[in-house]
């Protein structure tokens, strides 16, 4: 089936309803079957089984930032891959010389991140 | 009906622009502007520019968004949620608000060259492959130097997220 236009977007918002429907019916099912005998441990935030301590509102580390920010960099080098992808047959070599150019520059920002050691994990 | 659309997400991406504005508290605010965000993508879908619309998606909705949240952890909310959102410089916010919108209305709206065919045009781009086809044809040819100086723009990015996250390590030392 061929569709052109706007009506092409239509199995987009299919999937959008499904997905939305999905969740919403989980959490109204749960509603309605579920027992309700609220007590203040069962209210209270779930933190892996530990007594939960202090507010959510808490600040947190800036290496959760970095984090962010080098998913952001890397998230926009995936996105330059999808016309490449596109446009790949047409122009060929030169085209694969340019995205090794722009990764390789971009992977000395992984290698700076990685020697840095913003990708370990400490507190 | 593509009015009809346009009218339903720039409504509700209005609406909810004005909840990022408005809201007491800044998660709230946080996923009003995913929903503003949001609509804007749709809206570039309207427009046939689907390349736009992915990365209005990807790296606004997704990433830019991950970043605002952190960045609201790195703060403490609950000194800034009982703060005087409406204070006395909203009176001047609004007249400049105002004289802002008129310039657009009056200045730049009559000026600007609207597309006077927009059917004939759109035929043009799905002969030649498409937009995004035509976008990256020329991001990869014309633009060459534009599109591997953007990758430089991130190294600097990275390098500056990675070196400013050790220099505000817990500790005060640059580790």
């Amino acid at each position: 089936m061929l569709l052109s236009g706007l009506s092409s977007y239509i199995p987009v918002l299919v999937f959008m309803a499904i997905s939305g429907a999905i969740g919403f019916l989980m959490l109204l099912i749960g509603r309605l079957w579920r027992p309700s005998h609220p007590y203040k441990e069962k209210l209270s935030p779930y933190e892996c089984g530990i007594e939960p301590e202090g507010d959510a509102w808490e600040r947190v580390i800036p290496r959760y930032y970095v984090y962010a920010m080098l998913f952001l960099a890397f998230d926009v080098e995936a996105l330059f891959l999808f016309p490449w992808a596109i446009v790949f047959d047409k122009i060929g070599w030169f085209a694969f010389i340019e995205m090794v150019l722009f990764i390789i520059v971009l992977l000395i920002g992984l290698v700076y991140a990685w020697a840095k050691g913003a990708l370990d994990w400490r507190y | 009906m593509v009015k009809l659309i346009f009218i339903i997400l720039a409504g509700i991406g209005v609406i909810a622009a004005l909840m990022v504005v408005s809201l007491k508290n800044v998660v709230h605010s946080a996923f009003c502007l995913i929903i503003t965000l949001f609509c804007v993508g749709c809206i570039f879908v309207l427009l046939h520019a689907e390349f736009l619309a992915a990365t209005q998606i990807l790296i606004y909705v997704g990433a830019i968004m991950v970043l605002v949240i952190f960045a609201l952890m790195l703060i403490d909310s609950r000194e800034t949620a009982n703060d005087r959102r409406f204070h006395h410089q909203s009176q001047w916010v609004i007249i400049v608000g105002v004289i802002l919108a008129l310039e657009i209305v009056i200045f730049i709206i009559p000026k600007s060259k609207f597309i006077v065919n927009p059917e004939k045009m759109i035929a043009q781009t799905a002969e030649a492959g498409g937009n995004t086809q035509l976008l990256a044809r020329y991001l990869f040819t014309d633009y060459l130097f534009a599109f591997e100086f953007a990758s430089l723009i991130i190294l600097v990015a990275v390098v500056a997220a990675v070196f400013l996250g050790k220099r505000l390590s817990p500790t005060g030392k640059r580790e």
